[in-house]
């Protein structure tokens, strides 16, 4: 498997003092799912944005598609956040006064692809796999924690990114809905998609791909 | 996504979004309503005013100038005697008609004459009436029988008038007034019109009938039984129009401050009389006394002045009134902004640009601003279609709408320009917030 993501002696600060990512390293390739464990306030969610590329880091090296990330240009990033990152959150991170259709087809907004008939038959079909067809006009504030996490997931994967990164996915979800995000991870992920998954759970499995634990600002394996 | 869809999109948020923040919406739709309307209302009247008033003034025979002073006629003559060819009428003071012309219709009941004085001719059932103060008004009389001024009328001074209807009816109730007399100072025929002050007598030859402005919404039914009320307000809407030459006849003697009305046939002649008539100190100097000279020219000046002022006035208020809903739609932009602080950061990981998210917010400020603008355009356009038949039809002034493309687009344009640059400061705000940030408040 090719290498997706390679980074090397990341490290991250916020007052300059303390560091919350020391000396960070990690790798993951395509179709691969890492999950990572940890305690809260261990610096997990730091670590997924600085992936995501939604948050810059102080020193080290990352390199995304063996592109490297400059933490000064974040905000160029935003076409890699649209057609090569996708994001699932604890909180759900939905927008509510949207249908769960537009909540789902709203990547394709900022990515600059087009919206054709086959796009549309991918979400008809993503919705029929998570049960979701009846509810495709409702808006989101009307549904359920369950309902609302698998369109999460549908806003991630629709676009069949190159990583998936989900923060929580399961922190709010009962035994049959966290199932059910699992059994989506690893469908994408044998897509080619790789999959970073944070969780304080350790119970958690994916049955494939490494977990790590961060502890002292540094991941292990 | 293509543009056009992306635009669609913008949009179709923007429809979801306003099912949510009705009243975040409402009150910035308000502020651009009420900024758009008055601007356009504003327009519209003060251009339908200039409009009316300048087709009133186009009427005014070339050469013609209004003199006002307090010489004697035969005085003034001598020292404009460098004028050739021109016709002098007294005018005189109407102020003192409306006293004047008190009529008595029995013992116990006064009728006021509302006489105003026929300028030039009628066209299209609008006589320009020359006023006291030598300005012109258009009144709207539209002729039922008989026949209008004419300029021979004028000429020579004919003792003929018009009527309205109503007067009409309370002066020869049931019977036809057109070729029957009124005397203005002493009694005619079987109704005695008494004069407060001593005046020369004049009869005047009813010529024509008009609507008047009370009754013209009454049936003749209803027009018996308000006559057979004696209510006062009948007395104060009735009205007499007859010649200017044939009011200075009647007031000749009077040694106060007149008007005269000029109509020089030789436009070189005008042209010289107007040149040193405008030297006013001068010619004060050689007659000692007032004197004031009205020029069609000076009408339309004066005219353009006061269009000039009012619209001054109207893009001050409209500028006041912007800067007000402008800071409104800034600050409840802000609050929208601040609203919307976790959808901010959603968006922006999913790949929004700062750029993207600015032109998110501008975009729904704009299409707000628009639609509250069309309708404010709407509102204001049937606003004076209605004043218009208010004007018209129940107070009988003449008012004619004069709606143009550009009236239009002017409060439109102004609506959205506002909306853009109020909104700018709020929406860079809005794109520089960290997406990390932002996610906190989900």
């Amino acid at each position: 498997m090719s290498e997706l993501i390679k980074i090397s002696n990341l490290k991250k600060t916020y007052d300059g003092i303390r560091y919350v990512l020391n000396g960070l390293d990690f790798s993951i390739d395509k179709g691969e799912i890492s999950t990572i464990l940890g305690a809260s306030g261990c610096g997990k969610s730091t670590f997924l944005n600085i992936v995501g590329l939604l948050d810059n880091y102080s020193s080290g090296e990352y390199l995304f598609c063996n592109d490297i990330i400059k933490p000064k240009k974040l905000n160029s990033y935003y076409r890699q956040r649209a057609m090569d990152i996708g994001f699932v959150f604890q909180a759900y991170c939905l927008i509510d006064s949207l249908s769960v259709k537009d909540n789902i087809l709203m990547p394709f907004l900022y990515s600059g692809s087009d919206i054709t008939g086959s796009l549309k038959e991918n979400v008809n079909a993503l919705l029929d796999n998570f049960n979701m067809s009846s509810l495709k006009n409702k808006r989101v504030s009307f549904l359920s924690g369950g309902e609302r996490q698998r369109v999460a997931i549908m806003r991630a994967i629709i676009k069949n990114p190159k990583l998936i990164i989900a923060d929580e996915p399961t922190g709010n979800l009962d035994e049959a809905n966290s199932a059910l995000v699992v059994n989506a991870f690893q469908n994408i992920a044998k897509k080619g998609t790789a999959v970073i998954v944070v969780t304080h759970n350790k119970y958690l499995s994916f049955g494939v791909g490494r977990r790590y634990t961060l502890e002292g600002g540094k991941l292990h394996q | 996504m293509k543009k056009s869809i992306k635009w669609l999109f913008y949009f179709k948020h923007l429809i979801q979004m306003s099912t949510i923040n009705k009243i975040r919406l409402t009150l910035t739709s308000i502020g651009i309503f009420i900024a758009v309307f008055l601007f356009s209302v504003g327009t519209i009247i003060t251009n339908s005013y200039y409009t009316g008033s300048l087709k009133v003034i186009s009427q005014m025979e070339k050469n013609t100038a209004i003199i006002t002073s307090n010489l004697d006629t035969q005085k003034l003559k001598e020292e404009l005697s460098f004028v050739k060819n021109f016709t002098c009428i007294d005018i005189s003071t109407l102020a003192e008609k409306k006293t004047i012309l008190s009529t008595k219709i029995d013992e116990s009941q006064y009728l006021t004459v509302m006489s105003y004085v026929h300028g030039i001719s009628s066209i299209n059932h609008i006589m320009p009436v020359l006023t006291e103060d030598g300005a012109f008004i258009p009144v709207k009389a539209s002729l039922l029988k008989g026949r209008a001024i004419s300029q021979t009328d004028i000429q020579a001074a004919e003792k003929v008038a018009i009527i309205d209807e109503l007067t009409e009816e309370l002066l020869f109730p049931g019977s036809e007034g057109i070729g029957k007399y009124i005397e203005l100072g002493v009694g005619v025929g079987d109704i005695t019109i008494a004069s407060n002050e001593a005046v020369s007598p004049i009869k005047l030859k009813i010529i024509g009938v008009v609507e008047n402005s009370y009754s013209a919404n009454l049936t003749k039914l209803m027009l018996k039984q308000e006559i057979s009320k004696n209510s006062e307000n009948i007395f104060a809407n009735v009205s007499i129009y007859c010649p200017i030459s044939t009011l200075i006849n009647l007031f000749e003697n009077d040694d106060k401050s007149k008007s005269y009305f000029y109509q020089i046939e030789n436009s070189d002649s005008y042209d010289d009389f107007v040149k040193k008539s405008s030297t006013l100190s001068e010619i004060k100097n050689k007659t000692g006394g007032s004197l004031s000279v009205t020029t069609k020219e000076m009408l339309l000046n004066n005219l353009e002045q006061d269009l000039s002022n009012t619209k001054t006035l109207i893009n001050m208020i409209s500028l006041l009134l912007c800067i007000i809903s402008g800071i409104s739609i800034m600050s409840i932009t802000f609050f929208s902004v601040k609203e919307r602080i976790p959808e901010i950061g959603i968006r922006k990981a999913f790949g929004a640009s700062k750029l993207d998210i600015a032109f998110q917010f501008v975009f729904e400020m704009v299409i707000i601003a628009l639609i509250a603008s069309v309708l404010a355009v709407l509102f204001s356009v049937i606003s004076c279609v209605l004043l218009e038949n208010f004007l018209t039809e129940s107070l009988y002034m003449a008012f004619s709408t004069e709606i143009s493309f550009d009236l239009l687009i002017l409060p439109l344009f102004i609506g959205v320009f506002e909306a853009v640059v109020c909104s700018i400061i709020p929406s860079l705000y809005a794109a520089k917030i960290k997406v990390t940030d932002s996610l906190r408040f989900e």
